[in-house]
């Protein structure tokens, strides 16, 4: 961001605080099945009938990954001049939550760069 | 009744082919067996009722085209069947009936074998000697003195039930040795396929990266059979591999002339009894016999193995075993809100050591701690796999012993974690460096237990596996002791 | 280097209070006796694999997965692999179309 520089600073009792605002955008992908299944991403089914056994995180099931969403994302990434990483890695953030079925979610930590 | 039960698989599957013995025939002896045998405690759950029946329709069907047409076969309960009850030995999935069957199941069923039911195991294949499943110990076959030995693990039941011909071959898992220890322990073939071979859809999973499925059979032809039959590429499993489908038994020989055998020098362990250093002799000897080179090798970070593994195999156990929290199958603790629901449920549904494997993935994958533990036992992982690709340079398959004890009496080691762990000292780098390895029969203790030599080979190389096995085999001629001092 | 030197002197540090924090972590309902072999056993299980702070790792490469083929990708297709029924069968408590857990929300 050097070239680019953005002065906007609020008065505090400390000194000057600049203001920096990050968004997190969550956008649905335009794709026909899940990212991690086959289940259909139609809206307006009733419940439950778009859950899968791999969703529903029953016992030795796998997800196997959506090549139209990597697709979109790479897109996506183009789109907003960011760099693509040539390599990625799946890893897991865990922690129970009502929404998550495995009780972990499939994230990158690592080459973030 | 007796002779048919004797038969190795593949003498059983072509006298059912040239309709010398019914399937029907095969499968009632193999069920009156089961029923005189409960003392071994080795299945979870029986299928008998179902199991003449499909055996009825192979018969009158004339369905005999099956690689594995007619064989009946018990499975470990790690692998998801369909409408027959899945535990993984473990309370927490008590009542949990699948609406699926596992890919590598449904492989033996689609070439023509029989569900006899489910066996016992180690819960969550967490254990080295069967004692840590809900539902008791199985027994081992063998017996010393009068005193009841267990049968290896965590695919004990698997171990018992070959040995004790129960079922003519089975399918467990193997995650730091728990297919090859048990197989030792019991005298007989088991075999751990490099990682990718078997696809892992539908099986209970311990340890992602480390685990995979494969055959317990009576000798080595059957396991080629079994391998067979359960191999194979996978779309439902990203990490099966995707190479060309082989045939191990048509491709079996013994003709290992030239081959070169790798003795890795950092598997002489302090305290392994004399007895299993002169049978890693004899091996040494019987593959000069059949003409193979033997070189001495070295593989340096062996002894960082067992400590690696316990980081790796518990980090990723304690992620995949947070899905068992009471809502969606099997058993359900009562609790004032949803956490507590959890906390109890996990609680009362896991035993001890899965809760203590849990509670150490939890901690080494915790904030603070992860690069001290976590990654460092990955970049451990590394160093201990490019020992194995720079020694495969130079040789094309490792002699060892399987394990560096024999069966041990039950209760001996379940207060002291450690002393449990250490049995798989030579089978645990093998899954982290993701290659193939049997363990076949080699000889007896001076006490009459079984004891098993370890054959190593490169990635995807199970073929000069089971060749140096069937080469060996031959030399040792080995005889089962079992009597059947329990039905 | 001084991560290392931390993991170091965190051994054999597992307390009560530690075992009390992992449990909640792992929704593992605990209890005094629970903890006590826990600290034990955590304890000696560290105290283990402490070994691998003998070897410097420090330009290695971390190994999460042995298997070094491109992932396999699947089209974007729905396919349909089971029924509304398939997911809520096993369920020790449904009504319906729903699995009934306690309330989350106070």
């Amino acid at each position: 961001m050097a070239d680019n520089k953005f002065d906007y600073y609020l008065d505090g009792k400390t000194g000057k605080w600049e203001v920096i605002i990050g968004l997190e955008v969550h956008a649905q992908v335009t794709s026909r099945a899940k990212l991690f299944s086959g289940s259909s991403t139609k809206f307006g089914s009733d419940p439950n009938t778009q859950v899968s056994l791999v969703d529903a995180a029953m016992p030795g099931m796998l997800p196997v990954i959506n090549k139209f969403c990597i697709e979109q994302a790479v897109k996506t990434g183009l789109g907003l001049k960011a760099k693509i990483n040539t390599f990625s890695k799946f890893d897991r953030k865990n922690y129970f939550k009502p929404i998550f079925h495995k009780d972990y979610q499939i994230s990158h930590l690592n080459f973030l760069s | 009744m007796g002779e048919i039960t004797k038969l190795t698989l593949v003498n059983l599957v072509s006298k059912i082919k040239s309709k010398e013995i019914s399937a029907l025939d095969a499968c009632s002896d193999y069920v009156s067996r089961i029923v005189k045998s409960k003392k071994l405690n080795t299945f979870v759950t029986e299928t008998l009722e179902q199991a003449i029946s499909s055996a009825k329709k192979i018969d009158d069907n004339n369905l005999k085209e099956g690689i594995l047409s007619g064989a009946p076969i018990a499975v470990k309960d790690l692998f998801c069947t369909i409408n027959v009850e899945t535990t993984a030995s473990s309370k927490i999935l008590k009542g949990f009936v699948p609406t699926y069957e596992s890919t590598v199941t449904s492989k033996l069923w689609e070439r023509g074998a029989v569900l006899l039911g489910k066996l016992n195991c180690d819960e969550f294949a967490m254990g080295s000697s069967n004692e840590t499943s809900a539902f008791g110990n199985v027994i081992n076959p063998y017996k010393v003195n009068d005193e009841n030995i267990v049968p290896g693990g965590s695919s004990g039941g698997c171990s018992a039930a070959v040995a004790a011909d129960l079922t003519v071959a089975t399918v467990g898992t193997d995650t730091g040795g728990s297919i090859r220890q048990p197989a030792a322990f019991t005298g007989i073939v088991g075999l751990k396929p490099t990682y990718g071979r078997c696809s892992r859809w539908g099986i209970v999973a311990f340890a992602s990266s480390l685990d995979q499925a494969g055959p317990m059979t009576k000798n080595v032809s059957d396991c080629a059979l079994m391998l067979d039959a359960i191999s194979g590429f996978d779309e439902k499993d990203s990490t099966s591999a995707n190479t060309k489908k082989e045939e191990f038994l048509k491709n079996l020989n013994r003709n290992i002339k030239g081959l070169k055998i790798g003795i890795p020098k950092e598997y002489i362990v302090d305290d392994m009894p004399k007895e299993i250093q002169d049978l890693w002799d004899k091996g040494i000897s019987w593959m000069k016999e059949s003409g193979a080179i033997i070189k001495y090798i070295s593989l340096p970070h062996t002894k960082y193995a067992l400590p690696t593994y316990y980081i790796i195999a518990p980090a990723e156990a304690s992620s995949n075993l947070a899905r068992y929290d009471g809502v969606r199958y099997g058993f359900r603790a009562s609790g004032k809100d949803l956490n507590e629901m959890y906390e109890n449920t996990r609680s009362l549904g896991f035993g001890n050591e899965v809760k203590r494997r849990i509670m150490i993935g939890t901690y080494v994958l915790s904030s603070g701690y992860y690069d001290a533990y976590y990654l460092k036992a990955q970049q451990v992982r590394r160093l201990i796999k490019n020992d194995f690709d720079l020694v495969f340079k130079d040789v094309d398959a490792i002699l060892t012993p399987t394990a560096p004890s024999s069966a041990f009496k039950i209760g001996e080691k379940k207060d002291d974690p450690i002393s449990m762990y250490l049995n798989d000292v030579f089978t645990v780098p093998i899954n982290l460096a993701g290659l193939p390895a049997i363990s076949i029969p080699a000889g007896f203790d001076q006490s009459g237990l079984p004891l098993g030599l370890q054959i190593i080979g490169k990635p995807f190389d199970e073929q000069t596996v089971l060749n140096s096995a069937y080469a060996l085999e031959e030399k040792i001629g080995f005889k089962s002791q079992v009597k059947d001092w329990w039905m | 280097m001084l991560i290392y030197l931390n993991f170091s002197s965190s051994l054999m540090s597992i307390n009560k209070e530690t075992v009390k924090k992992i449990s909640k972590l792992s929704r593992i309902a605990s209890n005094e006796e629970f903890e006590n072999s826990m600290i034990k056993d955590l304890n000696s299980i560290l105290k283990f694999v402490e070994q691998l702070n003998e070897l410097n790792t420090s330009n290695t490469e971390p190994l999460s997965s042995v298997v070094d083929q491109k992932l396999y990708q699947r089209d974007d297709v729905e396919k349909k692999i089971n029924e509304k029924k398939d997911i809520l069968q096993n369920s020790p408590i449904k009504n319906e179309n729903y699995f009934v857990v306690p309330k989350i929300i106070e």
